[in-house]
């Protein structure tokens, strides 16, 4: 692998692409439930299930049908094969034995899923060039989601019968509730979000003092609703974590003070009132800072590399 | 009579009085929605950076002095508290225009506190509508103002003689595709008449009139807008994101541009935004526009998601009416046409 010094552009490029497919997974597979649901198939968004063998694995959407259909969303702008490898490569996880667990042994049941990778449309006829590709549906976001079969078809007859011979899926209103699903988002993506909820909680008849001033726990109980009923419980636990980092990283824009011992955060108004797109914004923050820690990085490996490079003289005295 | 109806009838009394002389001193009205009480007014005024004081006269009625940030220019006026509403009248000391952009000024810096309410170009027609049907009127209309998001006012002369005509108004409405900002007319009724301008963000301007002309503009104007505003006031509150049961319960308003919207338009949206709130572009499709506005005044915080047949506008989990009210009419500027199909 070369070692190249990290371009400022192509962090750019990473971190828009991950916060395009959190929005779209968002989007995408909160309608194709809602639609699923309405045809009255049973259908989940990351649901954990166990592997036969041991440990487990938590797929984007599990389709009950005539047969289990577990389909990843793996978002990709990039025609690079080894990113497109890498994606195909993930899906060959979903290659095995799963148990739906049941808290009644005999109605645990066992099975080996068919393996769906979605992707955006445009995605498919690059991975069409790569062997050994699993069934992919193609994907076109707009007003309403449009699903065709890109590569080879599915055998569930039950869902095979919704291509026609493209699925074409409604944007469900309820998504529009949620702005967050378990998978990770983007630092930028939730701070955000975590600076529209700080403004919501502003205290009232305070409007033209500097700053005001808004509880830990006040933040965590709006950023909690922001999570989907289809979310189990327990995924709340890993919000403090989020939100903390949010509070850090806002933190370090100056908008905000965030006070870590005190439970609290002090919200500065006049703090990028002139700035146009806030998410823009704190993307470029992002870039910054992950490109910096990438500089080091990189610096730090050719130091090692200099260390490393075989019959470099290192002093005279090494030819005697 | 009890004091503080007396004190009401003495300020009408006055102001019939003194516009119906040959004086050519206009009267500034302003019809405001306040998040705070009379009482508090200097103190607000003094953290927003601009100046006023108040004295109570009657139980519903003060005098009112303001001033404004810039040059720190005085106005001297009322207030009439309606207790969900207030009728702020400025009377003009100097030139015709400085008091009335003095309160204009002085309003914009006192956001959120106190809200300018605002009505859409058919309502205010309506209240046109109104005042042509009452026996033995007459209505004269001198001119009206159209207003785009993008271009500088313009106003539109009506030739003397012509009756009003709301179908010839609309006409030019949908052509030119702008918000009808203001009309100015003549309002006679037997022996008396008044002249006014009334905005749609809730700004009149009595001229001159005959005798009771006040008294009559409150009557027949003032309370109708009241009303219409209390209306469309009601219609905007209680619509923030609720979590009944655990599940989230959102009131989304979704507004129909009747013309398609291309990607273009949905840019231009977020754009227009952007000057007046800290807006996020969370998605921008072909055609989908999801954009995060946040109302840096008091807080409030919407989602708005544009697709080529309509604009959804979701409160978020704060969304005073006020500042609904005021993101609507932002659309409006910039999508004239645009209708509230749905309530959600």
């Amino acid at each position: 692998m070369t070692l190249r010094y990290p371009d400022l552009s192509s962090v750019k490029k990473g971190i828009e692409t991950e916060l395009n497919a959190y929005v779209h997974a968002i989007n995408v597979l909160g309608s194709f439930r809602e639609y699923l649901r309405s045809l009255g198939i049973q259908c989940y968004i990351e649901k954990k299930v166990d592997k036969k063998e041991g440990n487990h694995k938590t797929p984007d959407f599990l389709i009950r049908s005539n047969n289990f259909l577990m389909v990843d969303h793996k978002y990709t702008e990039s025609e690079d094969e080894r990113t497109l490898a890498s994606k195909i490569e993930d899906m060959k996880e979903y290659d095995t034995t799963f148990v739906l667990p049941s808290s009644k042994p005999e109605k645990q049941v066992e099975f080996k899923p068919e393996c769906v990778m979605l992707t955006p449309k445009k995605a498919v006829k690059h991975f069409r060039k790569i062997l050994n590709c699993p069934i992919t549906w193609g994907y076109t976001l707009n007003e309403d989601i449009l699903i065709e079969q890109g590569i080879r078809s599915v055998t569930d007859s039950r869902i095979l019968s919704l291509f026609n011979p493209t699925m074409l899926c409604p944007k469900a209103p309820e998504v529009a509730k949620y702005k967050f699903i378990i998978s990770h988002a983007p630092l930028p993506y939730t701070a955000c979000q975590v600076y529209y909820i700080l403004w919501t909680l502003s205290p009232p008849a305070r409007f033209f003092f500097p700053e005001f001033e808004v509880k830990y726990d006040d933040i965590l109980d709006v950023f909690n609703n922001l999570f989907p009923p289809w979310i189990s419980g327990e995924v709340r636990q890993l919000n403090d974590s989020r939100l903390r980092k949010a509070l850090q990283f806002l933190h370090e824009t100056g908008w905000i003070r965030f006070l870590e011992t005190e439970n609290k955060v002090i919200v500065i108004r006049r703090k990028g009132r002139f700035i146009a797109d806030l998410l823009s914004y704190l993307v470029d923050r992002h870039v910054k800072i992950e490109h910096a820690i990438r500089v080091r990085e990189y610096e730090k490996k050719v130091k090692e590399l200099k260390i490393e490079i075989p019959g470099k003289q290192k002093q005279l005295g090494d030819f005697y | 009579m009890s004091k503080d109806a007396r004190a009401l009838t003495q300020l009408s009394f006055e102001l019939d009085a003194f516009h119906s002389s040959r004086q050519t001193r206009p009267l500034h009205i302003f019809s405001v929605f306040p998040k705070i009480s009379v009482e508090d007014i200097p103190r607000v005024a003094r953290e927003a950076g601009v100046g006023a004081s108040i004295e109570k006269t009657g139980r519903r009625l003060f005098n009112l002095e303001i001033v404004s940030a810039y040059n720190r220019q005085h106005a001297y006026g009322f207030l009439i508290d309606h207790e969900k509403f207030w009728n702020i009248l400025i009377r003009t000391v100097e030139s015709p225009t400085v008091a009335g952009n003095v309160a204009k000024l002085w309003l914009k810096r006192m956001y959120p506190a106190i809200c300018r309410s605002y009505i859409k170009s058919d309502e205010l027609l309506r209240i046109m509508d109104d005042l042509s049907k009452i026996e033995d009127s007459k209505l004269e209309l001198r001119g009206y103002v159209l207003r785009a998001h993008d271009s500088p006012e313009t106003m539109k002369k009506w030739p003397r003689d012509k009756p009003y005509s709301r179908v010839e108004i609309e006409k030019v409405i949908k052509r030119e595709n702008k918000l009808l900002e203001a009309i100015n007319f003549i309002f006679k009724v037997k022996d008396t008449y008044f002249n006014l301008r009334i905005e749609s963000g809730g700004h009149f301007v009595l001229y001159k009139g005959g005798p009771y002309c006040f008294s009559n503009f409150q009557r027949l104007v003032l309370t109708r807008y009241g009303e219409i505003a209390l209306l469309n006031h009601k219609f905007f509150s209680n619509r923030e994101r609720r979590v009944v049961d655990g599940e989230a319960k959102v009131s989304r308003i979704v507004l129909d541009p009747i013309t398609k919207l291309k990607k273009t338009d949905l840019e231009s949206l977020s754009l227009h935004l952007s000057s007046n709130y800290s807006t996020s572009v969370v998605h921008s499709g072909n055609p989908w526009l999801l954009l995060n506005v946040l109302d840096r005044g008091d807080g409030s915080s919407f989602d708005i998601y544009g697709y080529s047949s309509e604009i959804q506008v979701i409160p978020f989990n704060k969304a005073s009416p006020e500042s609904l009210m005021r993101l609507i009419y932002n659309i409006y500027e910039l999508f004239p046409r645009t209708k509230i199909k749905e309530m959600k």
